[in-house]
């Protein structure tokens, strides 16, 4: 197998992207610290949510341009899209991960543990797990045609997971978890109360981490094509 | 006396906001630093392999 066609030197449009991503980031927390206000029943911790569901909007994100590369790939069988989705899982799970790991900060304060099982957090440990699978399963296939294959596969069949936690839950009347954004946002129990301020916050979140999500896919997709590279060349060495 | 409850002072959790970003920026900053780490890993190995074949020609 020949590797993808890549240059060495950093393109001139992701040194931009990089760059603009970077300056977003910089508003983003502006927005979250300074520009919203203080939420009254919780404080400074409930300015946590602008990172916590941007990121959690981000890896969704990622989860679905998985499904879409593994479709792709099935139908074309091209290695550039088994290198889409592989990369987008790494990076949606570095993304869900913050989200995981920020979420019990709140949660200590609000509910006075870091963690209950509470369908929206259990399906989102089940998401997270899911696609950590993923890349663990795939380092023990040894035969790249195959790999890409299961990659695509389980990358379509693991989006249940992220379809589930994203709008499964909001369907089940027990959880405790807030509703920001959609059809139950407005329910006493869960309702976060936002102001219009802390919306616009929340909405430039969505937007700055969709960049995120997308400048950091780039970055792994080279990488993965630098590796398939070396590793093309290592074959090459060996065999002469 | 009755309090308005907008007028009563949010608590004070800025010590749960700030782990809360120390942890939010721990996990993406690493992420990055893999990223970085792989990549010079690989460049490093590229190198390497294209000295021995310029040896070998």
């Amino acid at each position: 197998m020949t590797p993808t066609t890549q240059n060495s030197s950093r393109p001139i449009g992701l040194t931009i992207l990089t760059i603009f991503t970077a300056l977003m980031l910089l508003a983003a927390t502006y927005m979250a610290f300074l520009y919203a206000p203080t939420e009254l029943n919780m404080g400074a911790v409930q300015r946590i949510f602008y990172f916590h569901v941007g990121a959690a909007w981000a890896g969704a994100l990622a989860f679905a341009v998985v499904v879409v590369a593994g479709v792709a790939y099935l139908i074309t069988g091209q290695r550039s899209w088994d290198i889409v989705g592989h990369s987008s899982v790494e990076v949606g799970l570095a993304l869900v991960t913050i989200t995981l790991t920020s979420g019990p900060v709140w949660a200590q304060f609000a509910w006075g543990k870091p963690w209950t099982w509470d369908p929206k957090l259990t399906s989102a440990a089940v998401m997270w797990l899911s696609y950590a699978a993923y890349l663990m399963l795939r380092q023990g296939i040894e035969d790249p045609a195959r790999r890409a294959r299961f990659g695509a596969v389980y990358g379509i069949i693991a989006f249940a997971s992220v379809v589930m936690t994203f709008f499964g839950v909001r369907f089940i009347e027990a959880t405790i978890h807030p509703v920001v954004i959609g059809p139950t946002a407005g329910v006493p129990e869960t309702d976060m109360g936002m102001t219009p301020r802390m919306l616009q916050a929340m909405m430039f979140s969505f937007l700055t981490f969709t960049f995120v999500f997308f400048t950091l896919l780039w970055h792994r997709i080279r990488l993965e094509r630098l590796s398939d590279r070396v590793g093309w060349l290592k074959a090459k060495l060996m065999a002469q | 006396m009755f309090i308005p409850f907008s007028q009563e002072a949010p608590p004070d959790t800025v010590s749960y906001l700030i782990l809360g970003y120390v942890i939010i920026g721990a996990v993406g900053l690493g992420y990055v630093l893999s990223l970085v780490l792989r990549q010079r890993g690989l460049k490093r190995d590229l190198d390497v392999i294209e000295r021995l074949h310029s040896d070998d020609e």
